[in-house]
């Protein structure tokens, strides 16, 4: 690693030389390669973290454009996975990078996780994160949750056994009724604070709990809470989405 | 009982106010908190059935029986988008 790259990231306290050191020995997953997984993958490439697989089989689209850095209008039409390792390594050719062209199912889970440090959550819907939550807790696999709708981001960084869970916090999973509503800048906003939360988890450093960020009225609410002890997932290990 | 109820995130807008005041009665569960939430603004019944509901910092089921000295947190759903 050429520590002149990161001069002026490792002069940061709360990181130094060590916490540097470590980062480029650690392999996150990051599952989804959107708004907010396109933009985790840039931010966590520059920061130095060794190893990353971004797993996604869709396509860029046009309507992915306004809210991402990394995609341009010449990028439509080709797989996000792909486009993402190619100009990541352009950023970071120290960093391993891997493209996953999969659809994350029960089936396939567990293998495209098993070597992660911690799984990064770029998805856009339920379903799959209430898996990767079932995946995470049985395998003692760290995630970060990570959420966006309107001008609202959330972000909850899980350590299986230790913190709440998914599960622990929603019950159910809403309906997906309707197209949501995503200002352009929140996933970049949203994937800073859940890229901070993972380097925390990384160095072996505390959590904030479930932050909630409006970007809209610059509203910023951290809650500490605790485990559901009656959590049918954490508690009860039935893993209901595997 | 007289119970508190703290509220996050656009919870707060909706009532103009970070915590409400409520009475129960024994015996009553986190359902019945929900329920009087939403009698008194009707503008969050879609959000019903995924409301994250804590008591005393913890996240809890719905039909969790509230105890006097209580502090009920009602949030937002988890946000689903990506």
């Amino acid at each position: 690693m050429d520590l002149k790259r990161y001069q002026r990231q490792v002069l940061v306290k709360e990181l130094g030389k060590q916490g540097q050191e470590i980062l480029s020995k650690k392999h996150i997953v990051i599952i989804g390669g959107g708004g907010l997984g396109s933009n985790s993958s840039e931010i966590l490439v520059r920061l130095g973290v060794g190893c990353i697989d971004i797993v996604d089989d869709d396509l860029v689209e046009l309507s992915n454009l306004h809210r991402t850095s990394l995609f341009n209008e010449e990028d439509v039409g080709l797989l996000k996975c792909q486009v993402l390792e190619e100009k990541l390594k352009k950023i970071n050719s120290e960093i391993t990078i891997k493209a996953v062209k999969k659809h994350v199912t029960k089936e396939n889970i567990l293998s495209i996780v098993k070597n992660a440090d911690i799984i990064l959550d770029g998805t856009d819907n339920m379903q799959t994160r209430f898996l990767i939550n079932d995946i995470s807790i049985k395998n003692n696999i760290p995630w970060i949750y990570a959420g966006v709708y309107s001008a609202v981001g959330m972000v909850m960084g899980i350590i299986p056994k230790k913190t709440p869970c998914l599960k622990c916090i929603s019950q159910s999973i809403p309906e997906k009724t309707e197209e949501i509503p995503v200002l352009g800048n929140l996933p970049l906003t949203t994937a800073s604070i859940q890229c901070i939360e993972a380097i925390k988890l990384l160095l072996g450093k505390q959590l904030s709990g479930l932050i909630i960020y409006d970007i809209w009225k610059q509203q910023f609410e951290k809650i500490n809470i605790n485990k559901n002890p009656k959590c049918s997932c954490c508690n009860s290990e039935i893993f209901k989405f595997l | 009982m007289n119970i508190t109820v703290k509220l996050i995130g656009r919870y707060k807008d909706i009532a103009g106010q970070t915590k409400l005041k409520l009475i129960i009665e024994k015996g009553d569960t986190i359902w019945d908190v929900v329920d009087e939430f939403i009698k008194q603004y009707p503008q969050v019944e879609k959000d019903k059935k995924f409301i994250m509901v804590s008591k005393n910092n913890t996240y809890t089921t719905i039909d969790a029986k509230i105890m006097d000295g209580d502090e009920i947190t009602l949030s937002p759903p988890v946000v689903s988008g990506g």
